[in-house]
């Protein structure tokens, strides 16, 4: 995808203005663009889920997975939401617990990929239960029910049905309770992603101020763009902290780390966070993938290309601490960095 | 944290009464920095002294000219007080460099002139010289020292890291000291000191001694300022190196000018030789070339951190010629 998201990116960004390696204007501050591309695999398999429908209609999901702050318990509310016609406010998500189902560990961007496709499966199950209630109350098969907009009808004709809330007093004291898991078909691996980057580079003393990043990125189907974006500035910001801040400075005569605090081993402020621009990609074709890892692959060569094309010096180590700038443009000045 | 006691006095006099003790005591402002290095056991006093009930709050003007600031003025009160910027606008800039909103708010300007030095060996409870052992951890051939000195290092290669006192330096302001013998009036440049005098303080009050306030003569108000302070992120850092120069032209000549740079050696370093190198000169770039070349002669690299030559080198040729700093047009966080 790499090369129809370059043409995209670098359109929206403006590519074509820039410069030669080397920004050729006089003074002290020089600009310059950079670009650099990724891959991830993603994907994630194995989930089971449960789903519990009562018969004064409330909805719960069960799955043991965990929220670090990705927003999965939102997706997990929505995806089961969706299938059963709901909004979102009538579905309780359940997470976080491992008397719950099994489900994966929340790393390499394989939660969403994992979890999903049992939440959709496991919740059209719980669907087919409910329509075996409600098809001979309405004196139809239960094959040709849907669930939508709150109502559970016969597909394509609203008004033949019933609202969710009498469709489910047609359970009874024993509620709808259903197991289910993570099949093949809903979900695959493999996102890409380009990003450019924008930086002000003052030659003198070395500091670098990004100005802005776009990004154009992938992730098969995007379950909530909302959360994806999300996904993808926190990725980014990661990645930029990882090419200007970041660093575990160690002693080398004994082993000790010698900034081992917040004051300095240093992360982004607000004042150091750029412009960030996402152009994301929706595949609906593919199914889940995730998102979470893939925008903090090339943000820091992004940036680091960026200063190169600035100033003409060549930077061989992250982070882009203002000494190692200074000292690579003064290098480059006395005859090169090899 | 030690068990220590706490002593509010309301008069200088008391102030300096109540830290005449048996033991350590110490005299405390916004806290910003001794509370940190209680809590990081590198300072352990036996008694705390409130000095914000004791010392002047105020800015005054005073009767010949100039301003009087108290030493337990804000940093946030000195940042907005409408006579300081202006008249010395390099106060104002500096000020609101420091730290951040939290740490303006809570710290005094004694207290940003006093500080202790950052030296990351030593913050972190090393025993070095400065902490009254025998080495320099930063100083050894693999030690990581890309935040310390380049000039007049003795033993000790720990900085000064406060913003507002080369600006102090550089209106040739005068410090106003309690000590047990009454008062003394010394000029800021006097107020630091390197390894060489001492090298666990960075200051010259003994203990039991106070900073009161600090005088700042009317010779230069309204000259034209230069600050600039170089940090690696673009809020809550302490300078990497920091410039400040009051410059007087007569048509294109450099009339009178006082200069001085932090975070290069143990002590703020007013820069002598390059102010008499160039009163008289015009004010253009080849100065501010030669201003920076001069600057920087005799400076010594450790092994990380020769960038502090070019970097001096730039901020005192910037701050000679005049040249506005650099301005960052289009980023847009600013």
């Amino acid at each position: 995808m790499w090369r129809s998201y370059l043409e995209t990116g670098a359109k929206v960004f403006g590519w074509d203005k820039r410069h030669a390696t080397g920004d050729a204007q006089s003074g002290p501050i020089k600009t310059g663009m950079g670009c650099s591309v990724h891959q991830w695999g993603g994907g994630g398999r194995g989930s089971r889920a449960h789903v519990d429908i009562m018969s004064d209609g409330s909805v719960v999901v069960k799955v043991g997975t965990q929220d670090l702050g990705t927003g999965i318990r939102t997706i997990v509310t929505m995806v089961a939401a969706e299938t059963l016609g709901l909004p979102v406010s009538a579905v309780k998500a359940e997470i976080g617990d491992t008397n719950y189902p099994f489900s994966g560990g929340s790393g390499g961007s394989t939660t969403t990929a994992g979890v999903t496709p049992a939440i959709r499966w496991t919740s059209g199950k719980a669907l087919d239960a409910l329509a075996a209630k409600v098809g001979p109350a309405l004196g139809v098969d239960p094959e040709t029910l849907v669930a939508t907009n709150g109502r559970v009808h016969v597909k394509g004709t609203p008004a033949k049905g019933l609202a969710w809330k009498d469709a489910c007093k047609l359970i009874g004291t024993e509620p709808i309770s259903v197991d289910g898991e993570w099949g093949d078909g809903l979900s695959s691996t493999g996102t890409s992603g380009v990003q450019f980057s924008e930086v002000d580079v003052d030659i003198e003393t070395g500091i670098v101020k990004v100005k802005r990043i776009l990004t154009v990125q992938d992730c098969g189907l995007v379950v909530d763009k909302l959360l994806a974006e999300s996904q993808i500035y926190g990725g980014i910001i990661g990645s930029l902290n990882f090419a200007m801040f970041e660093d575990r400075i160690l002693d080398r005569n004994t082993g000790q780390m010698v900034n081992p605090n917040m004051e300095m081993y240093l992360l982004a402020g607000m004042s150091d966070i750029p412009k960030i621009d996402i152009m994301l990609m929706n595949q609906p074709e593919r199914g889940v993938i995730g998102i979470g890892e893939p925008p903090t692959v090339s943000t820091a060569s992004a940036i680091a290309t960026a200063v190169r094309n600035a100033t003409g010096a060549t930077i061989r180590s992250l982070p882009l601490h203002p000494h190692r700038v200074l000292q690579a443009i003064e290098q480059e000045k006395a005859g090169g960095t090899l | 944290v030690k068990a220590f006691a706490y002593v509010n006095p309301t008069s200088e006099k008391d102030a300096v009464a109540a830290l005449k003790i048996d033991g350590v005591a110490m005299p405390i402002g916004g806290g910003q920095d001794i509370l940190a290095r209680m809590k990081d056991y590198i300072t352990q006093p036996d008694r705390i002294v409130n000095i914000k009930n004791a010392l002047d709050t105020t800015i005054v003007a005073m009767p010949g000219g100039g301003l009087k600031i108290g030493a337990a003025v804000k940093i946030v009160d000195l940042m907005a007080h409408a006579q300081v910027r202006r008249l010395y606008p390099a106060i104002t800039e500096a000020a609101g460099l420091i730290g951040t909103p939290q740490i303006r708010n809570q710290g005094t300007v004694g207290g940003n002139v006093s500080q202790d030095a950052r030296c990351w060996y030593y913050r972190a409870g090393w025993p070095c010289y400065r902490a009254g052992g025998n080495i320099c951890y930063a100083d050894t051939p693999d030690g990581r020292n890309r935040e310390h000195a380049i000039l007049h290092a003795q033993r000790c290669v720990a900085v000064n890291p406060s913003d507002t006192a080369p600006a102090l330096i550089a209106l040739d302001a005068r410090f106003v000291l309690q000590t047990a013998k009454g008062e003394r009036v010394i000029s800021a440049e006097d107020y630091f000191v390197g390894p060489d005098i001492d090298i666990t303080r960075l200051n010259i009050l003994r203990p039991g001694d106070l900073l009161s306030s600090i005088r700042i003569p009317p010779m230069w108000a309204g000259a034209r300022f230069y600050f600039e302070k170089i940090r690696d992120r673009a809020v809550w850092d302490f300078p990497l190196l920091n410039v400040a120069s009051a410059m007087t032209l007569s048509g294109d000549r450099i009339e009178r000018i006082r200069i001085a740079v932090n975070a290069v050696a143990a002590r703020p370093l007013r820069l002598a030789a390059v102010e008499r190198a160039v009163t008289g000169k015009a004010n253009s770039a080849a100065t501010g070339e030669m201003a920076g070349n001069l600057a920087v002669q005799g400076a010594v690299p450790l092994q990380f951190n020769s960038y502090k030559i070019p970097l001096m080198r730039n901020l005192v040729k910037r701050a000679v010629a005049g040249e506005q700093e650099a301005t960052w047009t289009s980023y847009s966080g600013q």
